[in-house]
């Protein structure tokens, strides 16, 4: 190679690392690319697989990404000496944050960005596909699926048992062919197997165990009480030798001892833990780890979201994804613990192993104000850091109205000094009096404004101590001051605002499926309540502006357009999880693009939770007795009876994709006994008073 | 005919000038309904159809009628039926048969509207009927015709169903014009042909029983 040749390769190599450095730093999200598969035409659209049709339409599944040909790759690798089995096999990724990989009869591998997070090396995902090809090649799904159907073992307790010994059968089946079909002969490291059983072990905990240090939260203007902090954590207890006898797989350390024995007999040479290059890996890895992030972010998890984050920034304290995913996750927590509480969102301390326990029971721990005043102090200087990011300013604006709101930034409630200042030591400034120049009320009003300073009271707790370097800040002052201002304003503004439906602020709607759900043996499942054909009729009827999107149409979108559908999928996800909270959703960054390829600003979403029971009489002897005395005179109050009360909450919501704001969020809970056209008629008027109308110019 | 053809001129005007709200009323729109009743009422110990005079034994009759959504929470319509049965008839103390062809105009209250998404033309109802019947038997000269109207209030509900069918059941108490007249405290007064017939025909009208079917069809 002569020399500039080699400065041409040496340009090509540091540009191509700053790319790659750019792109890790700037995620998003893993989005799919290359040409829509034939897979999601053929699952989208009939329900040959249930399951597989639910994962093919929920936008979670990714193909063609980095991510996906990194597997291709490892898959290739494993199948060497089997083509034609390679040639049918599919590799999708499944953005969730569940630690699994699923094989279906139907030649399909999928694999979740929960479990890719928490690999070492790339044999042990060389090893999980191994496992799962076998239960693919030897026909386990479609066993487990006979088992299921014939349930002719004579009791429950047996069906179940046969199911599940059957389950455990094929998971020890997978391990042994998969180790000697594929694995074995695949090339890498055999020792990678102790690392998949440890992975399985300790799935649940998250990337790293890193002190949660009070430096981290503290400053040295205020200081939280030590009663704030655990002493000590809980230890990390999993076991791996536990009673399987009512799981699908066995436990690990039998799992662990039978392959340990395959690699102590097996001739094959030792193998290497990479085929690939660690970097190619490792950036996968993080891939996958800010997918589940972002995944936590969405289902509301903010304690995982929040926890693996600041584990992330230790080793990458710039990184613009991870800072933002802090953020929110704080924004997140203190949303919720301010009206709903921290248990959906956090779940309890004591639940928790690790050094995550210490973060979960400081966040348990501290109030709602000083959680927001937290969370106001991080945005702030996050913004600071990243000032071209719009979204820590939208924050750090939310919660400035919201304290405003619950009058809790009263400016004589913040001291200007640190905590723990002795307040005798503090030196009024006097205002001079002026003798030369005569001052007007205006003008000594301002003066008096600018130069007063708080001393703190005995009175005065933590919070009060949170924004004491802040006050000195006059961009975060005047942001205060104008915020409170234009509160007022609002106020003003929302007395005279009339109930109509602005069109302009939403001139076009994507109508999103309606989702349906009955109460049944305590779990909510899904209800055909004919809301959608409601809906369709309603759009048609009140020619409404707007986008119905059918899942059927996946299957004619190009790629750019199912990335899109994934993000406002994503967008409803979120929704789904916010019990109705008014909050910046995350999934509300970066959302422009699929607006504008959808042809909507704003979005409808119709809930229905139906719940049913019996009417004034429910036991069957008075039902029967009156139905015989009603008889002849109203033949049809035996039909009254027997037909259950249902009654129904149903929700109307139109929300702006980009600000979150929600311009409609309307309710009613309707009961009756066939209250369905009730329902439907809910739905119609709210079309009709709630809906952008095409050719409308108001 | 003149009568019904005047509803039929009313129920028009109401149509036009109800129009304009159209796309709030009825059901998701929908505002013109197709019946069919049937309508079932006891004999009271009077002759049948089949002469039969049992305890249980019933009188019934099918009924097309057309019905429109004029409120939230009101509908009107015209109904017409025919009743074929019998009455026990002055000569020979033999059961004559008799025919009832009826035309009736009625209005429909819903009476649940204060749950704002039940409205016309769904949920329980109390109805008001107005019947002008005519009466048809065979007599030694010909047919005998006679004509009577009736007052019905009915009280039922009505269950939507598929956004297009309708399956309703109601029950139903009247009164003609020409009452009852009884000759129970009377022994010198023999009831005349014609009075049976009214008689019959009151026993007819006085209570209903009524499942239909309906379509709502635009």
């Amino acid at each position: 190679m002569n020399k500039k040749q080699l400065f041409l390769f040496l340009l090509v190599l540091i540009w191509s690392l700053g790319q790659a450095q750019v792109s890790q730093n700037y995620f998003k999200t893993i989005e799919s690319q290359g040409k829509i598969p034939k897979d999601i035409g053929i699952y989208a659209k009939y329900k040959k697989n249930p399951f597989l049709q639910k994962i093919f339409t929920s936008g979670l599944l990714v193909y063609g990404s980095e991510v996906n040909e990194y597997i291709d790759k490892v898959a290739d690798q494993v199948m060497k000496d089997q083509p034609e089995l390679r040639k049918k096999m599919r590799f999708y990724v499944l953005k969730s944050p569940v630690v699994n990989a699923y094989a279906f009869s139907e030649h399909i591998i999928i694999i979740t960005t929960g479990l890719i997070a928490q690999l070492e090396n790339e044999s042990e995902l060389a090893f999980i596909i191994s496992h799962e090809l076998v239960h693919i090649t030897n026909k386990h799904i479609e066993k487990q699926q006979k088992i299921k159907r014939n349930k002719n073992q004579g009791s429950v307790k047996k069906d179940y048992l046969s199911y599940h010994n059957r389950s455990r059968e094929h998971e020890y089946e997978a391990d042994s062919e998969g180790f000697k079909k594929f694995f074995e002969k695949s090339g890498y490291s055999l020792d990678a197997v102790n690392g998949v059983f440890d992975l399985l072990q300790y799935s649940y905990l998250p990337y790293d165990e890193i002190k949660f240090t009070r430096d981290f939260v503290e400053t040295d203007y205020y200081q939280f009480p030590n009663s704030y902090f655990l002493t000590n954590v809980t230890r990390i207890r999993s076991r791996e030798d536990y009673i399987d006898t009512l799981s699908t797989h066995p436990n690990i350390l039998r799992r662990r001892t039978i392959l340990n024995n395959l690699v102590s007999k097996s001739d094959a040479p030792s193998g290497s833990l990479f085929i690939q290059t660690e970097e190619q890996f490792q950036k996968i890895i993080n891939m996958a780890r800010y997918e589940t992030i972002n995944t936590f972010l969405t289902n509301h998890d903010y304690g995982n979201s929040m926890y693996n984050s600041y584990v992330l920034l230790q080793n990458d304290p710039d990184n613009p994804f991870l800072n933002r995913a802090l953020i929110a996750s704080m924004y997140g927590l203190s949303k919720h613990k301010y009206e709903l509480g921290l248990t959906r969102v956090l779940g309890s301390y004591k639940e928790v192993e690790g050094e995550k326990q210490q973060l979960y029971y400081f966040l348990s721990t501290l109030s709602r104000d000083e959680l927001y005043l937290l969370t106001l102090r991080f945005a702030y200087q996050a913004w600071k850091k990243f000032p071209d990011n719009p979204y820590y300013e939208k924050v750090c604006v939310d919660l400035i109205s919201d304290l405003h709101k619950k009058k809790k930034l009263i400016y004589t409630d913040y001291s200007d000094y640190p905590m723990g200042i002795n307040v005798d030591t503090i030196q009024v400034v006097q205002n001079s009096v002026d003798t030369v120049v005569r001052k007007g009320r205006f003008d000594k009003i301002k003066t008096q404004r600018n130069n007063s300073k708080v001393i703190p009271t005995e009175k005065f707790k933590v919070a009060n101590y949170m924004l004491v370097e802040l006050r000195k800040d006059s961009v975060f002052m005047d942001l205060v001051e104008k915020k409170k201002d234009a509160m007022e304003d609002e106020e003003t503004l929302n007395q005279i605002k009339s109930n109509e439906f602005d069109q302009k602020i939403c001139p076009s709607m994507i109508l999103w499926e309606p989702k349906t759900y009955k109460l049944k043996n305590e779990y909510w499942v899904k209800d055909n309540k004919g809301i959608e054909s409601a809906m369709k009729v309603s759009v048609r009827n009140h020619d409404v502006d707007g986008i119905y999107f059918d899942k059927v149409d996946l299957t004619k979108m190009t790629t750019e357009l199912y990335n899109h559908y994934a993000k406002i999928q994503a967008f409803y996800d979120e929704y789904s999880n916010s019990d109705n909270l008014e909050m910046i959703y995350y999934q509300s960054l970066d959302i422009e693009d699929a607006c504008t390829a959808f042809g909507g600003s704003c979005i409808n979403f119709i809930s229905c939770y139906s719940e049913t029971e019996y009417g004034f009489i429910s036991d069957a002897f008075s039902k029967v007795s009156i139905s015989i005395m009603s008889g002849f005179f109203a033949p049809t109050i035996p039909i009254q009876l027997f037909i259950k009360e249902e009654s129904s909450q149903v929700n109307y919501v139109v929300i702006n994709l980009v600000t979150g704001e929600k311009i409609v969020n309307e309710g009613a809970i309707i009961t009756g006994r066939n209250n369905t056209p009730a329902v439907k008629n809910f739905v119609y008027k709210m079309y009709y008073k709630h809906a952008p109308k095409k050719g409308d110019k108001r | 005919m003149k009568f019904f053809h005047k509803s039929i001129l009313f129920i028009a005007i109401l149509f036009i000038a109800g129009y304009s709200q159209a796309q709030n009323l009825g059901y998701m729109g929908k505002r013109f309904l197709l019946n069919l009743e049937t309508r079932v009422s006891p004999t009271l110990l009077f002759p049948n159809y089949y002469g039969s005079n049992y305890f249980l034994s019933l009188d019934a009759s099918i009924s097309p009628g057309i019905e429109f959504v004029v409120f939230n929470s009101g509908t009107i319509g015209v109904n017409y039926s025919l009743v074929k049965t019998q009455f026990e008839s002055n000569y020979w103390s033999r059961n004559y048969p008799l025919e009832i062809t009826s035309y009736s105009f009625f209005y429909k209250q819903y009476f649940r509207t204060k749950d704002e998404y039940y409205q016309a033309p769904f949920g329980p109802y109390g109805l008001v009927r107005f019947d002008y019947m005519f009466l048809k038997t065979p007599g030694f000269m010909g047919f005998v015709d006679d004509e009577m109207w009736g007052v019905k209030l009915e009280f039922g509900y009505d269950y939507l169903v598929w956004d297009r069918v309708r399956l309703s059941w109601g029950i139903s108490v009247g009164l003609t014009n020409k009452m009852y007249k009884s000759e129970f405290f009377d022994d010198f007064y023999n009831l005349t042909n014609d009075t049976k017939i009214t008689n019959r025909t009151f026993v007819n009208y006085v209570y209903n029983n009524k499942l239909a079917i309906s379509i709502l069809l635009f």
